[in-house]
């Protein structure tokens, strides 16, 4: 086969294009220090953590440190009056499901978590819920446990979260009530300290 | 003493006859005699071994509710239905919030609190009870299981649940057995011979269809959606045909002048109602919830955590006009008797969105004095500090 140099660029340009399309998400290292999620909350972390690459979701970031479902860190970077945790199209199938209202109070946020944190039937149960800064913003801080419907495994969790702007900013870890969730908390603390919004660019 | 007490207390024994005489009369039925453990070897056997491991995982679940008294409340409505079987049936109540029960052939029955939270009184709780019951004593999986095509999709089933496991498998396994129509009519008919015979009106029955049509047609009317169906309704007759029939045949069967006994089921469920109700809105399905709530308020409007839930309802739902809803229906609630805490917490949450900050103040103070310890407390406390 004798192809022209100017084709077979673009056959191979069209092979990284499809590869890059259909690409599967995967879990790729985060190194340690300061990084920006979905380029709108600048954190910083130092402990071995993994995210999730390749979720079409950019406000969205799904991090790890054990390995899921062990344990899960999701970041939720300026939802839009209207949005929600998931992606959701105008039909009816998505009525039921909450999104976010700028004049929402940290007792509504909650409640939305809530509704996405037990759609499948899960037992979730608020255990705390206070004031705290985040993102530079006077937020709230709340705590949770949980009962995952699928494996009926024990969870406990915790969120900061803050209206920045018109737009919620969210972090939430959980893990297994056993072990892991206190394991990683104060390394989740920390990074939850650090949280400073980006403006939009 | 009325009978139905008499059967109740004597635990399904002696009675047994007269009862026994009693469906004879109504329809030439005959309980059939109480059904041995089958040998092993056999298929039906085998079928019972199964339901003893899902059994056992359901007593390990964490969603199976274990306060003995709501336990024994529905485990002795079973066993004035299930009449001389009531040593062979064990009852579980499963906190869930969707419509539900069934019987598996090893006498394990399953009762979702969904179903116990709609009952209006006992008797429609236990026209469900009755006909899963139904199945039972005909013993409809067996047949199932011996049919050609059902033992195709059972034995596919049977491969899923290792790995969907616990309450999840449960449902998947009591789908499997997918009765027929005309399994569901023969269940529906001893279901209400059996309900009157243990002395409950059996036109409570169609009352709960009646109930469940509205509730699916509200959910219809909000989401525009027409595939909504319930979980027992996957493998039922259908809602409007069922409803018809079992209207007929309860009133064949007459005996309207029972007591359907409400204030049983209502003290029973009492001490659990509040957990059921937040279940019920974290569906988020609030075309059937609505509908649920407009009926417990209309049955009794002195009722102050129906009236409470009515305002969560339409504050979750947050459609157009729902904030005015909620906020009228907390005002409503919040001067009844029974009304839990919360609605002052709902209330202030309403007031300082719009800026009515005396009555915020007023509203969490009040909320704050009867729950100190709760969970948000230290939220609602920074909001009184606010504006000065």
């Amino acid at each position: 086969m004798n192809l022209k140099p100017a084709l077979l660029v673009a056959l191979l340009a069209s092979l990284v294009l499809l590869t890059g399309c259909t690409k599967p998400a995967t879990w790729v290292g985060v190194t340690p220090g300061e990084l920006v999620v979905c380029e709108r909350l600048a954190v910083r972390i130092d402990g071995a953590w993994s995210r999730l690459e390749g979720t079409q979701q950019p406000k969205h970031d799904v991090w790890t440190s054990e390995g899921m479902p062990l344990d899960q860190l999701h970041f939720y970077t300026g939802l839009a009056e209207g949005e929600a945790f998931v992606p959701v199209k105008d039909r009816p199938a998505d009525k039921p499901i909450p999104r976010f209202r700028k004049d929402m109070q940290a007792q509504d946020v909650v409640e939305m978590y809530e509704a996405f944190a037990s759609r499948d039937g899960s037992v979730f149960k608020l255990e705390k819920l206070s004031p705290a800064k985040f993102a530079d913003e006077s937020g709230f801080r709340f705590e949770f446990s949980r009962v995952r419907k699928g494996d009926e495994v024990r969870t406990r969790g915790v969120a900061y979260g803050a209206i920045h702007r018109g737009e919620l900013f969210l972090m939430v870890y959980e893990a297994p009530r056993i072990h892991y969730f206190t394991k990683h908390l104060p390394q989740v603390e920390a990074i939850a300290q650090s949280a400073r919004p980006r403006e939009k660019g | 003493m009325d009978r139905r007490d008499f059967v109740g207390t004597c635990s399904c024994c002696g009675a047994m006859a007269l009862l026994g005489s009693a469906l004879r009369a109504a329809q030439g039925w005959t309980p059939p005699p109480r059904i041995p453990r089958p040998s092993p070897k056999t298929d039906e056997g085998g079928l019972w071994a199964l339901m003893d491991r899902e059994e056992e995982r359901l007593r390990q679940s964490s969603f199976l509710v274990r306060d003995a008294a709501i336990s024994a409340y529905v485990h002795a409505i079973t066993c004035r239905l299930a009449q001389a079987h009531c040593p062979d049936v064990r009852t579980y109540v499963v906190r869930s919030p969707y419509f539900n029960a069934n019987m598996a052939p090893n006498g394990m029955m399953q009762v979702w609190t969904g179903l116990i939270l709609r009952a209006e009184n006992e008797a429609q709780l236990a026209a469900v009870i009755g006909h899963e019951v139904g199945h039972y004593m005909a013993r409809h999986s067996v047949e199932r299981l011996r049919d050609a095509k059902s033992r195709t999709a059972f034995a596919h089933v049977l491969g899923l649940v290792p790995v969907a496991g616990t309450l999840a498998g449960l449902g998947v396994l009591a789908g499997a057995f997918a009765y027929s129509r005309n399994h569901e009519r023969v269940a529906d008919q001893i279901g209400l011979e059996l309900m009157a015979a243990a002395g409950y009106p059996p036109l409570e029955a169609s009352k709960v269809w009646t109930n469940l049509l509205a509730e699916l047609q509200a959910e219809k009317d909000w989401t525009g959606d027409a595939s909504t169906r319930s979980l027992l309704f996957a493998t039922h007759p259908t809602e409007k045909e069922r409803q018809t029939k079992l209207e007929a045949a309860a009133r064949a069967l007459g005996r309207s002048d029972l007591d359907p006994r409400a204030p049983a089921l209502r003290q029973a469920t009492a001490p659990w109602r509040q957990v059921w109700l937040e279940d019920e809105l974290r569906r988020r399905k609030f075309g059937e919830s609505l509908a649920l709530l407009d009926r417990l308020t209309a049955a009794d409007p002195q009722d102050g955590q129906a009236a409470y839930f009515l305002g969560e309802a339409y504050r979750l739902r947050a459609s157009d006009g729902d904030g005015e809803r909620a906020l009228a229906a907390y005002q409503k609630a919040a001067g009844l008797p029974g009304v839990p805490p919360e609605v002052h917490r709902a209330l202030g949450v309403l007031y300082r969105k719009t800026g009515r900050l005396p009555e915020m103040r007023e509203a969490f103070g009040r909320y704050l004095a009867a729950r100190p310890d709760a969970e948000d407390a230290e939220m609602i406390r920074s909001y009184l500090t606010e504006g000065g």
